[in-house]
């Protein structure tokens, strides 16, 4: 229980500290602090799959996509939807654009993962990406409904009114930056539980061991569906996000660029980890722009690291930094250890 | 009472029969040693009975259910236990964790439960932890409940590997070569262990190349060649069998 | 039915069908020699159409010596990349996924280098070649007519050199068996850095073939790594024949699809296909 508990000041430290950061920045960087977020619930729901399930899925950006879209289309009203030529003026608050954006994404990841979890390794990276593929030619093609390669424009701000309470509205990076935490805070925490359930023990098993799992009772077919679809529901909590955040939406955002991000996220921060995802989200949004990159030289170097991450720190950044404290933690015991025993 | 039952069991790879017409009725309470030369059928036979391969003709019956059709973790379900010829371990988990994973059809926490972690919740995990550590208590291996699976020594890893199939609580028990690439020490480990498995009514089946364990342990042997059941019987009746030695000595058998 | 247009969307679509051919079949090399799949792949075929069209168009090269350059510059990339990328990972645990994913950054890295050097921006050239005739109603363009000569004469080149000469069947043999390659003594890295090369060779040259055809820009990787997969995997993996067959079917389909069924859906027909095999045949259409 003491164990748990130091888990839990842990991550109220880390909490306290991400509700500091943004604290008297300039507008820019506290618009890059909020992208962080949102891209780091956007990489652990993709770490679900990498990282707890052990597959990979090269199908993720389309649940990003389409649970950005959903809001999009579904929370213009007259005078929006008058600017991007689109039929729909739906008007839908906050508080109905979320689950749909959700059950949009939860029943997309259900049958595009029933269909492709019949396969493992590359093969089910090719099926999901085929499928990734396809929603994205039919959001660019369905031009009427879409609005094509503009994408939607025009999303109005996020505003949530509950009875007896002033609105709410968030329409600075500042203001969108705690709800981003929120959202964050409550994704951490629940994949942390997830992971702790009989549900993520068995995921778990599958990882490690599919064969020895199925021999002790663990439908494998069901959990990584059950997975799949939970990881695609909060790619969809992300892209709900990022077109609230941006008030924009377009077809590059369930395109291939976003299936690059969210490999690089995960494999440079580290995969099965709950904070590699987020320092991967860290790295791929502030390295390039603390060294002043040029825009066409960050995915170069982000290639270059991929590359170099996978040859020598394969478990990833965050993981390698967790294990070398182990040892210098282990050697400075030691150290007292034999300093001990020399005074004795 | 019969609880396993192979009918005409076979399986055909190619031109290859791996296990051809076998029968064999493994009663409540048996400890069963299935014996014969490398390529015999033996592990085939265990894919065949834990749902890992389907039978090309013939069936299995589990207290009289057919369950050659159904896939591992319903077979599971059903309460038939397996360890594996190799890398049957979770690597990365603990030793404790290991066990648990053993304990999967044996608990029932939602993702709800532990999301708002429910009293409920609490006293599975609490339930589960006790569980484990008697399990590895009973092995020996207590101490080092924290330790990755993947940093035991071979033979403790499977000894591990068999607690994980008592987690199970199940009613039959598959060991394929348990004591495999033992020393003395430990295949009296694994020795004691079977007999204690027998001790709680578990029935079970075993496949090893250890003599020792096969003849001081079983009550009955079935002996595979080619895929073929060449005999059956108590050890005294088997070992005196000239169909079996003649087998043996025709592929160069080892006495290991 | 006008039988003009139609037998202009079996030009069109064979055309296209054997510039997929030929950049599938160095996808099929590395799969079946190296058994990894190689990202990067689409970076080297849009290196190779980049540096000729920019050797041909802006620095006004002559043609052949344009091809010599992309084809030298094409191969010394090949060799570094399996140098440096894939042999530090050759061999370890799940390499096949750590070097998809390592090669995915190497064509991350690769795309964007390009736009370093040559800007966002496509780049177009034409050729002696580029011109178009039309007889009975039906427009061909001589850059097709050349694509189909030499891109037919690569295919049938590597498929006798495969087949007969020693080299060739090294590396059939290590493609099907490393173990008792290496026992009969063919030094297997060495075979897969000649793997490695001869696929790069292929995706340059299907990239010089093709450039005059399509404009090029340093982000059409992608485009065209997806449809080496979808070719190779209908075609079934390390299947040198069948992916022959299967890009020329994938280019001829599109094309009759695109002008009967639905334009804008031209490309999507690739993926319908694919996931379709993959479910229900997933060891490709064709037997290795």
């Amino acid at each position: 229980m003491k164990k748990y508990n130091k888990h839990l000041m842990t991550y109220i430290v880390l909490t306290a500290i991400a509700a500091a950061l943004p604290l008297g920045r300039d507008v820019y960087v506290q618009h890059l602090l909020t992208l962080t977020l949102i891209l780091a619930i956007y990489a652990l729901s993709y770490n679900i799959i990498v990282g707890y399930m052990g597959l990979f899925s090269f199908g993720h950006q389309a649940f990003f996509g389409l649970g950005g879209y959903t809001i999009g289309l579904l929370s213009l009203g007259e005078a929006s939807a008058g600017r991007s030529a689109l039929p729909l003026s739906l008007a839908w608050p906050v508080w109905a654009t979320l689950p749909a954006s959700l059950l949009v994404c939860a029943i997309a990841g259900y049958v595009i993962g029933y269909v492709s979890l019949q396969m493992r390794g590359v093969y089910l990276g090719l099926v999901t990406l085929g499928f990734a593929m396809l929603i994205w030619m039919a959001t660019i093609n369905e031009r009427h409904f879409t609005g094509g390669v503009s994408g939607v424009r025009g999303i109005p701000p996020f505003e949530l009114t509950l009875p007896g309470l002033p609105t709410l509205e968030l329409s600075s990076p500042f203001s969108f930056y705690y709800f981003a935490l929120v959202l964050l805070v409550f994704t951490i925490y629940f994949i942390s539980r997830l992971t702790k359930s009989r549900f993520g023990r068995a995921l778990v098993a599958l990882r490690e061991n599919e064969e020895r799992a199925s021999a002790l009772g663990v439908d494998a077919f069901k959990y990584y569906l059950m997975a799949f679809t939970i990881a695609a529901t909060l790619a969809g909590l992300a892209g709900f996000a990022y077109s609230y955040y941006l008030r924009y939406i377009t077809p590059t955002a369930l395109g291939i660029t976003f299936l690059w991000s969210a490999v690089i996220m995960v494999i440079i921060g580290g995969t099965g980890t709950l904070l590699g995802p987020v320092i991967g989200a860290f790295i791929f949004v502030f390295v390039p722009e603390v060294f002043r990159i040029a825009e066409e030289l960050r995915l170069l170097l982000f290639g270059a690291a991929l590359v170099v991450v996978i040859i020598f720190l394969p478990q990833g950044i965050y993981p390698s930094l967790v294990s070398l404290w182990d040892r210098f933690i282990l050697r400075r015991q030691e150290r007292k250890g034999i300093e001990g025993e020399i005074s004795k | 009472m019969v609880i396993l039952e192979a009918k005409r069991l076979s399986k055909h790879f190619g031109g290859l029969r791996a296990v051809d017409k076998v029968d064999i009725g493994i009663d409540q309470g048996d400890i069963y040693g299935l014996i014969g030369p490398n390529g015999s059928g033996k592990t085939t036979f265990f894919n065949l009975v834990t749902g890992f391969l389907p039978p090309t003709t013939g069936q299995v019956l589990y207290k009289g259910e057919v369950i050659s059709k159904l896939k591992p973790h319903q077979i599971s379900q059903r309460g038939i236990a397996r360890t594996f010829q190799q890398n049957s371990l979770f690597p990365h988990l603990t030793i404790k964790e290991n066990i648990i994973a053993g304990r999967h059809l044996k608990t029932s926490g939602s993702i709800a439960g532990s999301f708002f972690n429910t009293i409920s919740y609490k006293e599975e995990q609490k339930g589960l932890e006790q569980k484990a550590m008697e399990l590895l208590t009973f092995i020996g291996l207590e101490e080092r409940a924290d330790v990755l699976a993947k940093n035991l020594p071979h033979g403790e890893q499977r000894i591990l590997e068999i607690a994980i199939t008592l987690a199970e609580e199940p009613q039959l028990i598959l060991l394929d070569e348990p004591a495999t690439g033992m020393n003395a020490i430990e295949t009296a480990k694994v020795i004691n262990l079977i007999q204690s498995i027998r001790e709680m009514g578990t029935s079970v089946i075993i496949v090893e190349h250890h003599m020792q364990v096969i003849m001081g342990m079983c009550n009955r042997i079935g002996v595979l060649s080619s895929g073929v059941k060449i005999a059956e019987g108590t050890p005294e009746d088997v070992s005196k069998n000239k169909e079996v030695i003649a087998a043996y000595l025709g592929s160069g058998w080892k006495h290991a | 039915m006008d039988w003009a247009l139609f037998a202009q969307q079996v030009f069109y679509g064979l055309s296209n069908g054997m510039a997929y051919a030929l950049f599938a079949i160095g996808l099929v090399v590395i799969f079946g020699i190296l058994g990894i799949i190689n990202v990067a792949h689409g970076e080297f075929y849009m290196m190779g159409a980049m540096i000729f069209s920019w050797l041909v168009a802006i620095q006004g090269v002559n043609l052949v010596v344009a091809a010599v350059i992309a084809l030298a510059v094409g191969v010394i990339i090949g060799i570094l990349s399996n140098r440096l990328v894939v042999q530090p990972i050759y061999g370890k645990p799940s390499f096949v996924l750590a070097t998809f994913l390592a090669t995915l950054g190497l064509s991350i890295f690769l795309a964007n280098l390009a736009t370093v050097v040559w800007g966002a921006f496509p780049i177009n050239v034409t050729t002696p070649f580029s011109l178009v005739v039309r007889p009975g109603g039906i427009a061909i363009a001589g850059d097709r007519i050349v694509l189909f000569v030499i891109g037919g004469a690569v295919l049938w080149l590597l498929m006798q050199w495969m087949s007969k000469s020693l080299l060739g069947k090294q590396l059939q043999a290590a493609a099907q068996d490393a173990v008792s390659a290496r026992l009969v003594g063919i030094n297997l890295m060495r075979v897969y850095a000649i793997g490695f090369g001869l696929a790069s060779v292929l995706a340059v040259v299907s990239g010089i073939l093709m450039a005059p055809i399509w404009t090029s820009n340093p982000y059409m990787g992608p485009l065209v790594i997806l449809k080496g997969f979808i070719v190779t995997i209908v075609a079934g993996m390390g299947n040198f024949r069948g992916a022959i067959i299967v890009g020329l079917l994938l280019g001829l389909v599109e094309a009759i699809f695109g002008q009967y069924v639905a334009v804008q859906y031209r490309e999507a027909v690739g993926y319908g296909v694919m996931i379709l095999v993959l479910l229900f045949k997933p060891e490709g259409l064709f037997r290795r």
